[in-house]
């Protein structure tokens, strides 16, 4: 049951998904001229990422047990992850417009390894349908009917954010490149100022 | 360069005035006023068509129409604002109806719109659905003479034209800028697409829009956020608006943050008229890249896709080394077609403003 009731939640909830996943997968797979293959294995890793923050929810749920009423960091925890995911998104679109090193790390280095890292972070955003889900792992105090049911509900949501590795056809155009850096640049602007109303309003 | 004799260019005018007038005999607004200001409109039209093809000179005379569409906008728009709450610029109340049909608002706000016309199919709601259609429509019918739409349709456009020719000569001298400054509206575009898709408001009009034509929607329970708007929106104005177009003579409200031109400038790559250099004929001598008013045209003589084709280059081109291809195909009356193809665009979108223009400056 835990696993329709999941998937089903994620299915149709997911388009809040792609719209929150939204401005940071486009400027990023708009950046860079990948081929399908490349762009398939970034997403997986992206999705990777949220899979193991909705796990760490799931688990931290089902032995909390608390609501997200009570679980009142749930908006800093939010704003401390979103201005984390600000910095990453800044770093990568800045680097490459710019053509930058930093720490000496190469840009285009740390932009193959970020999708995880921003999966990830972009996965404690307490979002309405992740609301609910969180909701049921606390009802159902159970770890593993918890996890389950986040594994699930991840897939239902995964689908949304697959037709992202088509992006690349976009990414041929030069022009629509650096303007993917230079919107990645806007988001993380956006995002970090967005970060820290949050983290000062709650 | 197209230049015509007298009779086929009165000819060709003629048929532009006709065009016209036959086009407002489907108008909503009667009446004798509005009539004589129609009849005195097409013949403007008219007048600027004879004028081009008689004298050759495309860039002055579509000068002249552009500034004189975004003044008249700015006229009839203000006015009537000024008639709803008493005031040109902050409108107290929300929801003002005068608000034009704003195409950078329209591609700003993609997602918003065709989320809106996809809940009004399914709601029944045919009113809105019929004006967002109307929206998809205007927007289509801009790729008719593709990025041109900036200098013979837009009706902000001429704002920072209109300033860029206050002067003689440019206080500051910049002749290029990096390719990748140049890509800085699409960027902005794409960012504004997604942030109002997000955030599901015209983030736009909120935040960016220098002639806050909606300033009814600022956020005024905010204080602390309404402060920010009216700071981001004074800055962008004053500097790429009226300081930036003063001073280097370019249009750089156009060039860096028009939303509009960026889509324009991928969409309207469908569009076959193109700007070409010649490589063999050109001398290098850097005429066209300092006369260009939108950085169109980079160090190593290529011509982008921000080309509004104002013709400016082509006109200041002593070797004759610019032209006007179809489908990079150069031929006289490519010149022809994109003409009356851009007057009979830009004199439609205009017939909105100019009449009622007219209209206000003689009532007052």
């Amino acid at each position: 049951m835990e696993t329709i009731n999941g998937f089903l939640l994620g299915l149709s909830a997911g388009i809040n998904c792609l719209i929150i996943c939204c401005p940071y997968l486009i400027p990023f797979f708009i950046s860079e001229h990948r081929n399908t293959n490349k762009n398939f294995g970034l997403i997986l890793e992206y999705l990777a990422g949220r899979l193991s923050a909705y796990l760490i929810i799931g688990i931290i749920s089902s032995i909390l047990g608390l609501t997200l009423n009570e679980f009142h960091l749930s908006s800093r925890i939010y704003s401390f992850f979103l201005i984390l995911s600000s910095f990453i998104l800044f770093l990568h679109s800045f680097g490459l417009t710019f053509e930058l090193n930093f720490l000496n790390v190469n840009a285009k280095i740390v932009t193959d390894r970020i999708p995880f890292l921003t999966g990830f972070l972009n996965g404690f955003n307490f979002c309405p349908p992740l609301i609910a889900a969180f909701s049921y792992g606390v009802s159902s105090a159970n770890i593993l009917k918890s996890i389950l049911f986040f594994i699930f509900f991840f897939f239902g949501t995964a689908l949304y954010i697959l037709p992202f590795i088509f992006l690349n056809f976009a990414a041929k155009v030069e022009n629509l490149r650096n303007a993917g850096r230079i919107a990645g640049i806007f988001v993380s602007i956006w995002f970090f100022i967005q970060g820290i109303y949050l983290l000062f309003k709650v | 360069m197209v230049k015509l004799s007298a009779i086929k260019s009165f000819f060709i005018s003629f048929g532009i005035f006709i065009f016209f007038m036959i086009l407002f005999l489907f108008s909503e607004k009667r009446g004798i006023n509005y009539l004589t200001m129609k009849v005195i409109y097409s013949f403007f039209l008219g007048l600027i068509t004879f004028l081009i093809f008689f004298t050759g000179k495309i860039s002055l005379y579509r000068s002249i129409f552009f500034i004189t569409s975004a003044i008249s906008f700015i006229i009839v728009y203000k006015f009537k604002l000024w008639g709803i709450t008493g005031n040109f610029f902050i409108a107290p109340q929300r929801n003002i109806p005068e608000v034009p049909f704003c195409h950078i608002a329209l591609t700003s706000n993609f997602f918003i719109t065709f989320f809106d016309q996809l809940k009004a199919l399914f709601l029944y709601g045919w009113d809105k659905w019929g004006f967002y259609t109307l929206g998809i429509v205007y927007i289509f019918s801009t790729l008719s003479i593709g990025q041109g739409f900036c200098s013979w349709g837009c009706f902000y456009g001429g704002i920072d034209e209109g300033i860029s020719k206050i002067l003689k000569k440019p206080i500051f001298k910049v002749k290029s800028i990096s390719p990748k400054l140049r890509d800085l509206p699409l960027g902005l575009l794409i960012f504004l697409m997604l942030s109002s898709l997000v955030l599901m408001e015209p983030v736009f009009c909120i935040w960016f829009c220098p002639l806050k034509m909606t300033t009814s929607i600022l956020n005024n329970s905010d204080t602390y956020i309404y402060k920010m708007q009216i700071i981001i929106f004074l800055l962008i104005g004053i500097i790429f608006l009226i300081l930036l177009p003063l001073f280097i003579k370019k249009r750089t409200f156009c060039s860096f943050i028009c939303p509009f031109g960026a889509f324009i400038s991928i969409a309207g790559r469908i569009n076959p008229f193109k700007i070409e250099i010649i490589n063999d004929i050109c001398v290098k001598c850097g005429k066209c890249i300092e006369v260009c008013p939108s950085f169109a045209i980079n160090n190593e003589y290529k011509v982008n896709n921000y080309c509004t084709k104002c013709f400016l280059c082509i006109e200041k081109c002593k070797e004759n080394a610019i032209k006007l291809t179809i489908n990079k195909q150069f031929n006289v009356y490519n010149y022809y077609f994109f003409i009356l193809s851009a007057i009979i665009l830009g004199g439609t979108i205009s017939s909105f403003f100019i009449p009622e223009a007219l209209i206000i400056i003689l009532n007052r």
